[in-house]
């Protein structure tokens, strides 16, 4: 399995090379076994529950959940100031995050000044992206991830590869270990006692807990509510039992009333779990009041931008739309095979690929957007309707125009594109490429065994050295279409 | 007075122009065109002419809640009976109009009433179970509406191990997308809503179901049939 | 009808036989075919692969080359999916062109969902018979084009055809053009589940009418000492109704 303890998965080298990742993780067998079945019944889930409960309606509800997030986009800084008037309001300290550094420095300072000690944190993609969990720890206050898998993940030194279930590349074996390890507690792999184990540990932390850290699932500008879903109901413990509470949200989580809030959870528990609603979606609006029993005295709200409004422009903004479901992982070809870890970085599967370049650098992440066979099953699933391969090519076409993809490959590809604008330059190279290809595969004719009754080759250098690296490649047939038309084909009846 | 001056980070209205910057707009403006509609047609799984109750109950066994029937005279023989069922000694109470009488029935057959009024959380970590009312039912999916308030507490329906809720019939709402109107015509939002659909779970480990895991590991509802 | 045939890059080089049998059903069915000589590649490579200037000439040169014809069937899902989806994109910020491109767009099929949607042929009262167990390769780019279980539909519809399904046919054979030479190790791994689950079929006929994915998948299947064969739908058809020798005779035969 990927992420041995005590070397961070993300603290990668750059630029970032996906392939030898790639390889070791396609090589695990365990670990493709793990997580094809997971993601394989996860996408069943989605399929089955969105036929039985829309029907033909399917398209048109992740049109709508789509057009919501769309039209708060092209809005955002209208929404941004609606929902910081509303949520300020209500009680809410807003602040302002231009990148992850400056959030964790928000985040420190308000708990230096209430004095905190003790940080429950719930799972939060974001806090993942500024890296909050080691700031807190460097700055002497005791977090605990409360999430049972991101629980188990920082027991494990270890870190998330999936944005909805993290630990989906581990199996009960290795939280037995880790607990045992960390916790003390004897050697067992029952999944109900190692949660029961968990359990008990993290009580412990909620009753002494004096900060609450969570992300946020949307935030509605008409109400300033901050709207959380989880399944486990760490995210309310975090929430309620601690007397501050933190959170953080990138500004794309905004939707702008709560009649749109309906539409967006009915498209994400069942994108996401397969669920018709997450067990608990929690919606704060503001501190506890006076006459409460409980709840926070103080609830923080850390908007995060951190590259968000480089996404937000015109081309790629539809990327910001995500409600972070991870249906593309869970239907995506390639991360069935590679894993959440061999995209070296926080967000992973199709949607991580297309926005780690975008908020690190298309030179930094050139992999990224080229390891797709833009199968589109990506698209299919996705509950807002990102066009995610239509993004892989504008991020490729990036690439071409920024030079991160090389010379010689540019230059391959503008002779190739030239050779096909006339067509007698098409059947020059045409026919060089069949007389050199068929005499490649002379003796793998039709001759050898099976009913396949074109050469092949085994063995070709250069550009489709990784082809017959895994296959053999055709060699062209002895007479092309166009010669069968010029010839016979015309006139035939 | 703006207390988050004083806080690290940006400043507000250089953040929101840089979004309009992105935008391509010198600053924030009213949208030209409405935000999108929720039309029925699109997004209504189930409509005011289903059965409710039926529908309510149906979703929410689904969702791994058990659902207990009985009439308004029965409520607290009910609450009292599941009680005693799972063995519950001490037990905290919210307050609420299904829920007059319950305490003292309760006391009464020697259950020991948690005072979490003050104390809050505190006190409600040795609880076997809390007893909420609700503030609205989504038939849809089977959906408990809890919200904080006098009488209310967060920790009610969260930090015992069962969580027992009263719902009437009239409460159900049929869809989710009923939450919006139900809402904003209320006068102030209270601090904390939340919908609660089933015992708090995980599938973490392995994909493999567990419930119980930080919240509730059982939750029972009494239908009211108050129609 | 009138129709052209586009024949792609590929096919007219590595799959001729698909596009002949192309030619003949259409032509049993009616249709005047005719080949615009001028023709090559669609652009979908260059544009994939960011190069936009590259696509755009090839796309220009594509709807100037068919631009007088009534239909534009092609053998290629993913062909039809550049002509249909991109096209029109690639010319956003050119009103004229635009409108050319997706005039192109409007009449152009990928070849079962010619037979489907604008011929709306039935393959039984056709006639034809075809004998032998077959499984199908969905090819993803049918996914671009609103396509789902059409061909699977007229495959049910020839005598004597008995089809296998496959056990995962929305799952990518991990074709993807440069993605399978670039990126081998994950493109390996994604083919032979394909070949696994095509064996787990046993039917010795993969009816694949993508020549990317076919390429792909017969050339992983040799790898593996699989033989199998691999025909488009077109062939079978075109067998099926003997006009092509299912044998292959000499003229239309790949070597
Ligand atoms: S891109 Fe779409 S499918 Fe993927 S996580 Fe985001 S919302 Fe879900």
């Amino acid at each position: 399995m990927t992420g041995s303890p005590h070397e961070h998965p993300f603290d990668v080298p750059l630029p970032f090379d996906l392939r030898p990742r790639a390889e070791k993780a396609v090589r695990d067998l365990q670990l493709r076994q793990f997580v094809g079945s997971a993601t394989r019944g996860k996408d069943r889930g989605r399929r089955d529950g969105f036929r039985e409960v829309f029907g033909d309606r399917s398209e048109g509800v992740r049109t709508l959940a789509g057009a919501i997030k769309q039209h708060t986009l092209d809005h955002l800084d209208w929404y941004l100031e609606r929902f910081i008037e509303a949520a300020g309001g209500a009680g809410v300290h807003v602040h302002f995050a231009q990148d992850g550094a400056q959030a964790n420095a928000i985040c420190l300072e308000i708990a230096r000044r209430q004095g905190c000690r003790l940080c429950v944190k719930s799972k939060s993609m974001v806090t993942e992206e500024t890296e909050l969990l080691p700031a807190l720890l460097a700055a002497g206050i005791e977090t605990i991830e409360t999430d049972l898998g991101e629980f188990i993940l920082q027991l494990d030194h270890d870190a998330p590869s999936h944005i909805v279930t993290p630990m989906i590349h581990k199996d009960r074996a290795a939280v037995g270990r880790a607990f045992a390890r960390e916790l003390g507690v004897p050697y067992t792999d029952d999944p109900a006692r190692l949660t029961a184990i968990a359990r008990e540990h993290l009580r412990e932390k909620y009753r002494r807990a004096d900060l609450g850290v969570s992300g946020a699932n949307f935030l509605v500008a008409e109400t300033g509510s901050i709207v959380i879903c989880t399944n486990e109901g760490n995210g309310r413990f975090c929430t309620s039992a601690p007397r501050v509470h933190v959170a953080f949200a990138g500004i794309e989580k905004l939707i702008p009333g709560p009649e749109h809030l309906g539409v967006m959870l009915k498209v994400l528990a069942r994108s996401s779990t397969a669920q018709p609603l997450t067990c608990y979606t929690h919606c704060i609006t503001g501190p506890r009041r006076a006459d409460e029993h409980d709840g926070p005295d103080e609830v923080h709200l850390i908007l995060l931008d951190n590259g968000r409004t480089e996404i937000l422009r015109e081309e790629t903004r539809e990327l910001l739309r995500c409600i972070r479901c991870g249906a593309c992982l869970n239907a995506c070809p390639v991360y069935r095979r590679i894993g959440g870890h061999s995209y070296g970085a926080v967000y992973s599967g199709p949607i991580g690929a297309a926005i780690t370049p975008l908020l690190k650098g298309v030179h930094n992440f050139p992999d990224l957007p080229k390891a797709t066979s833009l199968c589109g099953a990506c698209f299919e699933a996705c509950p807002v309707k990102i066009d995610l391969p239509r993004q892989f090519i504008a991020l490729r076409r990036r690439m071409v125009e920024q030079r991160v993809t090389g010379a010689w490959e540019r230059a391959v590809f503008r002779l190739w594109g030239w050779s096909l604008r006339s067509a007698w330059r098409y059947r020059l190279v045409s026919g060089v490429q069949r007389v050199v290809l068929r005499w490649l595969g002379r003796g793998m004719g039709p001759n050898d065994a099976g009913p396949s009754t074109r050469r092949w080759v085994s063995r070709i250098p250069g550009v489709l050295k990784g082809w017959t690296g895994e296959r053999d490649f055709p060699a062209p047939a002895s007479r092309s279409f166009r010669q069968w038309w010029e010839g016979e084909g015309r006139s035939e009846r | 007075m703006k207390p988050q001056a004083q806080y690290p980070g940006a400043d507000r209205a250089a953040f929101v122009a840089r979004v309009s910057g992105a935008l391509g707009r010198a600053g924030p403006t009213s949208p030209t065109e409405p935000a999108p509609q929720v039309e029925d047609r699109v997004a209504r799984v189930t409509g005011p002419e289903a059965d409710l109750g039926a529908v309510f109950a149906a979703q929410a066994a689904a969702a791994g809640m058990t659902v207990h029937p009985t009439n308004r005279a029965g409520v607290q023989r009910e609450v009292r009976a599941v009680l005693e069922r799972l063995g519950v000694r001490r037990v905290m109470i919210g307050e609420g109009l299904m829920l007059e009488g319950v305490a003292a029935d309760l006391s009464a057959a020697g259950l020991e009433l948690v005072a979490w009024r003050e104390r809050g959380f505190a006190a409600m970590y040795d609880a076997d179970a809390g007893v909420t009312d609700v503030q609205g039912a989504i038939a849809e999916t089977g959906t408990l509406v809890c919200c904080s308030g006098p009488g209310r507490a967060r920790g009610l329906s969260l930090v015992a191990p069962i969580h027992l809720a009263v719902v009437r019939r009239s409460d159900i709402v049929p869809d989710l997308v009923d939450l919006g109107v139900m809402r904003a015509s209320e006068a102030a939002l209270p601090s904390s809503v939340v919908l609660i659909t089933g015992p708090s779970k995980t599938a973490d480990i392995e994909g493999i179901l567990i419930t119980g895991v930080h919240g509730p590991r059982e939750v029972h509802v009494v239908l009211v049939n108050d129609a | 009808m009138k129709v052209s045939l586009f024949i792609t890059c590929l096919g007219d080089s590595f799959y001729p036989r698909a596009g002949i049998a192309a030619v003949k059903v259409l032509r049993r069915l009616g249709c005047e075919v005719d080949f615009p000589a001028a023709q090559t590649c669609c652009g979908q490579p260059m544009h994939n692969n960011g190069y936009a200037g590259e696509a755009r000439a090839l796309a220009a040169r594509m709807i100037e080359v068919f631009a007088a014809s009534e239909h534009v069937v092609t053998p290629s899902g993913s062909c039809a999916a550049m002509v249909r989806k991109v096209y029109p994109e690639l010319f956003e910020h050119d009103a004229r062109m635009k409108a050319a491109a997706e005039s192109l767009a409007a009449r152009t099929f990928e070849f079962s969902e010619f037979l489907v949607k604008v011929l709306k042929v039935d393959l039984r009262a056709l006639g034809v018979r075809w004998e032998g167990r077959a499984t199908y390769h969905y090819s993803c780019h049918l996914r671009e084009l609103g396509m789902t279980d059409e061909a699977e539909g007229l495959l049910g519809r020839i005598e004597g055809l008995e089809y296998v399904r496959l056990a995962s046919p929305e799952e990518c054979c991990g074709f993807g053009g440069t993605f399978a030479t670039h990126y081998e190790v994950i493109s390996g791994a994604m083919v032979r589940d394909k070949v696994a689950d095509i064996r787990a079929t046993g039917a010795p006929t993969v009816v694949c009418s993508e020549s990317g994915c076919g390429m792909n998948i017969e050339g992983a299947c040799r790898r593996q000492g699989c033989h199998l064969e691999f025909k488009s739908l077109a062939e079978i058809i075109a067998e099926g109704l003997g006009l092509l020798d299912r044998a292959g005779g000499a003229a239309e035969r790949h070597a």
